[in-house]
């Protein structure tokens, strides 16, 4: 069964494969980062679709592979696939917010939180200014 | 529906200049985050007119909840209000501990806001968030 909240769970499924393919190919402070984000990607994954189990209701399966928009085979690239990655996650929170209602709302909102903390520490990371948005997930 | 019944169409009305669609309020979830924007920018700008040397974030974090100020004293039909530039104690800890509150305040206003307002409200709260984590890595 389909739920408001399927679009950040498949946002997040992606956000951890593009992690997966592109953390090798960085080094030092940025692959010890990739590690970390990917983490936070997993553990807000298990918090939603557990909290989706507790509600009976079906998250939608984790695929093996995604085709991402930018394969990334160096630095750049897999620097360019976890920027996108992570602000897809942004946008996919923020679309089902109208939809949500309740706690199934609440937990939408602190995952976009989260997706929003997510994208700023990559900006800062890359010296990228500004680092935070006024309306995290909206189209600039 | 709130747009329908409630809208107030003031584009002609000769006691509000501004050309645009006010939205009467009827969450009662709006006015209390824009005194909340109101206050930061005030507290904000009173520590960097200080000499702070953390300039550059804390002039991004202002900017940012001027941007919400705006976008809510549009949709409620007001001014932005004068806010408090009272801090106590270390500013950026204040600063940053009053960041997590109003991120917690905007997440309940979402969770409880009605759908045309869901949006917003989870952005004002996921920015406020962010707002948290890039005043903790500057010390506060």
């Amino acid at each position: 069964m389909a739920n408001e909240l399927d679009p950040g769970v498949v946002a997040e499924y992606e956000a951890i494969f593009t992690h997966g393919d592109s953390g090798p190919h960085l080094s030092n402070d940025l692959a010890v980062m990739a590690r970390e984000s990917e983490r936070r990607h997993r553990d807000l994954r298990d918090r939603v679709t557990g909290w989706l189990s507790q509600q009976d209701i079906d998250a939608p399966a984790m695929q093996p592979v995604y085709s991402l928009p930018v394969e990334p085979v160096d630095a750049e690239t897999a620097i360019e696939a976890i920027t996108l990655a992570e602000q897809r996650c942004t946008q996919a929170w923020r679309s089902v917010l109208a939809d949500a209602e309740g706690e199934t709302r609440r937990v939408a909102v602190e995952a976009l939180a989260e997706s929003a903390i997510a994208e700023a520490r990559w900006r800062r990371a890359l010296k990228q200014s500004p680092s935070t948005v006024p309306f995290p997930g909206r189209s600039q | 529906m709130l747009l329908g019944a409630a809208a107030v169409t003031l584009s002609s009305c000769s006691l509000i200049s501004r050309d645009q669609v006010v939205v009467v309020d009827e969450t009662p979830a709006l006015q209390p985050i824009l005194e909340f924007a109101a206050d930061q920018i005030a507290k904000l700008t009173a520590v960097i007119d200080g000499g702070s040397n953390h300039e550059p974030t804390l002039a991004m974090v202002r900017d940012n909840h001027q941007a919400h100020a705006e976008e809510l004293a549009r949709i409620l039909g007001v001014d932005i209000p004068a806010g408090s530039d009272e801090l106590e104690g270390d500013a950026l800890a204040a600063l940053n501990q009053r960041e997590a509150e109003g991120a917690e305040e905007a997440t309940t206003a979402c969770v409880e806001a009605s759908p045309q307002f869901a949006v917003l409200l989870g952005e004002i709260a996921a920015c406020r968030a962010s707002h948290s984590d890039v005043l903790g890595v500057i010390g506060g």
